[in-house]
């Protein structure tokens, strides 16, 4: 999963370690999930997008395996 | 409501050394005062129970191991969780190999210390091959 957490974490002027403390994680877990090696659970992502103020779809996108599993609004699942 | 503030990784990485370590002077202290006691003549239940003394120190280890585990945050916690789940995974595999060994090929019993030993690093390897996967 794409994330632009570095990109807001800049806009912030916040370092890695700093992000983390205000998250209470550890630094190498706000790397991890930044270097896209491991994806939040959703609570830290949401806690993620509301320290940044931004909805969590702007923070993460989730990428397919390609067009044909890709589930269209309005369609059931 | 709980309004604790929650420890830093770091805070209880330290507090679960402080907590190993003082399980380990323990047991080490109960130990020597078990055997000195079962040397003096202990009989009965009391030799029994002064036999199985060390291990009251050593089973609050496995509290304060379970308590940081559940603890840490969620990257930590996984790979905590695959690193012991490889070294438990990893013993019972050289443990049935070396059953076979013993039963077909004549190789000398050994007692369960080496499981302890496997654990222990196999354990070590995985948690430093996960730590650089996730850097």
């Amino acid at each position: 999963m794409k994330n632009r957490i570095h990109v807001f974490r800049a806009e912030q002027r916040w370092t890695q370690a700093e992000l983390a403390e205000r998250l209470n994680v550890s630094r190498q877990t706000i790397n991890a999930i930044e270097t896209e090696k491991y994806d939040p659970s959703l609570p830290l992502a949401f806690s993620l997008a509301r320290l940044f103020g931004k909805p969590i779809e702007e923070i993460f996108v989730f990428e397919s395996a390609g067009p044909d599993s890709a589930i269209k609004p309005g369609e059931p699942s | 409501m709980n309004t604790k503030k929650p420890l830093t990784p770091a805070q209880l990485c330290r507090r679960h050394q402080l907590e190993t370590l003082i399980a380990g002077a323990a047991y080490v202290i109960v130990l020597l005062g078990s055997i000195q006691l079962i040397k003096h003549g202990a009989t009965g239940w009391l030799r029994i129970v002064l036999a199985l003394s060390p291990m009251l120190p050593a089973a609050f280890i496995i509290w304060s191991v379970y308590r940081n585990v559940t603890q840490l945050d969620e990257l930590q916690r996984r790979i905590e969780t695959e690193a012991f789940a490889l070294a438990a995974a990893g013993t019972a595999f050289l443990g049935l190999t070396y059953t076979f060994l013993e039963g077909d090929t004549g190789f000398p019993e050994i007692g369960s210390w080496w499981a302890w030993v496997s654990v222990a690093m196999i354990y070590a390897v995985a948690r430093i091959v996960l730590r650089r996967h996730y850097q």
